[in-house]
């Protein structure tokens, strides 16, 4: 039963892949949005809108794929401190941690910048994890850290992120599965579980202390520094909390898998699994051997050290990657204010008729006819 | 008719002694009698049929009178009526022609047999006459219902078609007879007024006269657009009467539905909840504030949201190699397709 509802989830849907998978997606986020801003330097330099000679504009070293990784991943903790200045609770600062590591997984830095999504990523998580929450009150928290913004930049890009998380708002955490997991393992201490089948468990070789020691240290690794990881990209809630307390303390999950999963073969392969999410993710440092070669993984090997508190050395590379950016987009601004509607209606046309074009693709073979689409405001 | 069908083979009365004698048959074995004999054999019940080997068991209420010269297509006639009160489908409930017309062929083949068979071929189309009218009582039933209300509806209509003709008829009358007292009127009234010497008020009045006679042909005219308007609606009211008549047995069973997809059960395969649980600090201090516990907060919900959870998913494992993913993850929504950048 559980399993089945699992997968009709959207997390497991539209936010699931294998760690090629999600490499290949990062690198293809990031091609698309290079291409996209070299189109648009060309049409900028063809409008006459630039002064300086368009060619060495189109030559400058791009912004790879991995630095975006790094100037999300910085972004990510700035979230943690801002999270943790509105005192949001572990549910609220885990959502727009994964919002915001959904979101830039489909759209580029390069596209838009993260620093001015932290804010509205954090009013929808606020508002999908706790229901309605008052604009003015989040203004007015936000402006006693020094994060000045109004109303209307808090809510406009609220539809494009909700279209970039493709609708899919609920975000499944590993923590309730926790609180499980340690209310079956107290049961089996004091002798008064009951299984299905109405089966008793083996004698369990430890004390109260062990058990809740081991959760409560699991909850502070999952609601911090494991979600600067992809583990919510990589496996299902169930595993991730396993693996969390697998991490402090392997001989309970091996106990507790042992008297709940009675098939040898999908055990040995679930705490496969669990392994390889506490070795190769919540317990990765910088000097481990990469487990995923070549891949665009979120790990201490790939520069991206996973840690709640701002690191130092993120943060310097992440101001690099900064300037290279503002300079990357810089022409492009210049042309902006020269000559705005020459490069905005033709780049608006040019969209306009792609997505016609699509549309027109996508009703073809739709048995409701199609036409569906909902408007966007401008 | 010729003259050797003219006496009863029973007790050899022949027209030609009594004139008023008539022949009556009974639909079990055809077998002619005159009228008289019918009474005095089975007036007092059943009884065997008096033709030598036959012996078929007869009854005075079936005899009747034949209708056909020929008793074989008497018969024919009888036996098609029986099977096509039973096979008594129609075309618009098959799916293709190809299908209708393989039924038509069936139930003609079924006749064949009835009417010309062996006795093995008779006996195997009862049977497959008797196993369609077990399986198919429902859809026989719901036909016979159709063709009554079809008739019944048919009928209205006729009814309805002549009470407008008579009507009309009426309307038509009443309207010549208005037309000449109006006429008849309006002479008088020129009259007068000539032989009060003022033409022309004679005038005004003929003018006056014929524009009311056009006015009041425009009227009929128009009674009669608005009768036929108001029949051709009723036809509409009784064809979806119609339609409705086969209506109300049309159901088909329906799938059971289960909510979580075919053959999963609602129950965990993994823990079955316990009455009690030992204490956990928070949970147990959260219960005992009165303020939660008199908004209604079931503990035993929340034991079985973190029981769930923690299982949710835990046997999911992603396919190591890319085909294998591909195959195993189902298409996209129509939602996920819809990604819009944002602009920057």
């Amino acid at each position: 039963m559980e399993d089945e509802t699992y997968l009709g989830s959207t997390q497991y849907r539209y936010f699931t892949f294998t760690p090629s998978k999600l490499s290949q997606i990062r690198q293809r986020t990031n091609q698309l949005a290079t291409q996209h801003l070299n189109e648009s330097i060309q049409s900028a330099i063809q409008a006459g809108d630039l002064s300086d000679s368009g060619q060495d504009l189109l030559e400058r070293e791009p912004l790879t794929a991995e630095e975006e990784l790094k100037l999300v991943s910085y972004y990510i903790t700035q979230s943690v401190a801002i999270c943790d200045h509105f005192r949001t609770g572990s549910a609220v600062k885990a959502t727009t941690l994964i919002f915001l590591q959904r979101i830039y997984l489909r759209i580029s830095p390069l596209q838009i910048h993260p620093k001015t999504l932290l804010l509205p990523i954090l009013y929808l998580a606020f508002k999908s994890e706790n229901g309605v929450t008052s604009a003015s009150w989040f203004i007015r928290t936000a402006a006693e850290a020094g994060l000045t913004i109004t109303r209307e930049e808090l809510l406009t890009p609220e539809i494009d992120l909700a279209m970039n998380l493709r609708w899919a708002f609920q975000v499944l955490h590993p923590y309730r599965g926790i609180e499980g997991v340690k209310l079956e393992l107290l049961a089996m201490q004091a002798g008064t579980y009951r299984g299905p089948a109405g089966e008793t468990a083996p004698p369990f070789e430890g004390t109260r202390d062990r058990i809740e020691r081991a959760c409560g240290r699991a909850r502070i690794l999952l609601t911090g520094p494991a979600l600067c990881t992809d583990v919510y990209f990589l496996y299902t809630p169930s595993q991730i909390a396993m693996a969390g307390i697998w991490v402090q303390d392997g001989g309970l999950i091996e106990y507790f898998l042992g008297v709940k999963i009675k098939d040898e073969a999908v055990r040995q392969r679930l705490l496969k699994v669990i392994r390889e999410c506490g070795e190769r993710h919540l317990l990765a440092t910088k000097d481990a051997p990469n487990p995923y070669p070549g891949l665009l993984l979120r790990l201490p090997q790939n520069g991206v050290p996973i840690s709640v508190e701002i690191p130092p050395e993120l943060k310097k590379e992440a101001v690099r990657i900064d300037k290279k950016l503002f300079h990357l987009k810089k022409p492009l601004k210049e042309a902006k204010g020269k000559h705005p509607p020459a490069t905005d209606t033709s780049e608006e046309e040019r969209r306009a008729k792609k997505r016609k074009l699509e549309k027109e693709n996508r009703d073809k073979d739709d048995v409701f006819g199609g036409g569906g689409m909902i408007k966007r405001k401008q | 008719m010729s003259n050797d069908d003219e006496y009863c083979p029973v007790c050899k009365s022949s027209r030609y002694l009594n004139p008023q004698i008539r022949f009556l048959i009974e639909p079990t074995c055809y077998h002619k009698m005159c009228a008289s004999c019918v009474d005095r054999l089975f007036g007092n019940g059943p009884s065997d049929c008096p033709v030598a080997g036959c012996g078929k068991r007869l009854r005075a209420a079936r005899f009747r009178a034949q209708t056909f010269d020929d008793i074989a297509v008497e018969r024919e006639v009888d036996v098609r009526k029986r099977v096509n009160k039973i096979f008594n489908r129609r075309e618009d409930e098959f799916a293709t022609k190809r299908q209708w017309d393989d039924y038509l062929e069936m139930v003609e083949g079924t006749t064949f047999d009835l009417v010309n068979g062996t006795k093995k071929e008779v006996e195997a189309a009862e049977k497959r006459l008797r196993e369609y009218e077990e399986a198919n009582k429902t859809v026989i039933e719901r036909n016979v219902q159709r063709e009554r209300a079809e008739a019944l509806a048919f009928m209205a209509r006729e009814e309805a078609e002549r009470e407008m003709l008579r009507a009309t008829r009426k309307a038509a009358e009443l309207e010549t007879e208005e037309d000449k007292r109006e006429l008849m009127l309006s002479r008088h009234a020129q009259l007068e007024a000539l032989s009060n010497g003022d033409p022309e008020k004679a005038e005004r009045i003929k003018q006056n006269y014929i524009k009311r006679a056009e006015e009041r042909r425009r009227k009929a005219r128009l009674d009669v657009e608005t009768a036929k308007g108001i029949r051709e609606g009723r036809a509409l009211v009784l064809n979806s009467m119609l339609a409705k008549a086969g209506e109300e047995e049309d159901e088909e069973e329906e799938e059971e539905w289960e909510p979580l997809g075919k053959n999963v059960s609602d129950t965990s395969k993994y823990f079955s909840l316990l009455e009690e649980y030992p204490r956990v600090d928070w949970i147990d201090g959260f219960v005992a504030d009165q303020k939660v516990a008199a908004g209604g907060y079931d503990r035993q919900d929340w034991y079985q949201r973190s029981l769930f959870e923690a299982f949710a998913g835990l046997t999911v494992f992603l396919p190591e190699d890319e085909d294998e993913e591909a195959a195993s993850k189902s298409l996209p929504d129509r939602t996920d397709i819809m990604v819009v950048d944002v602009p920057s």
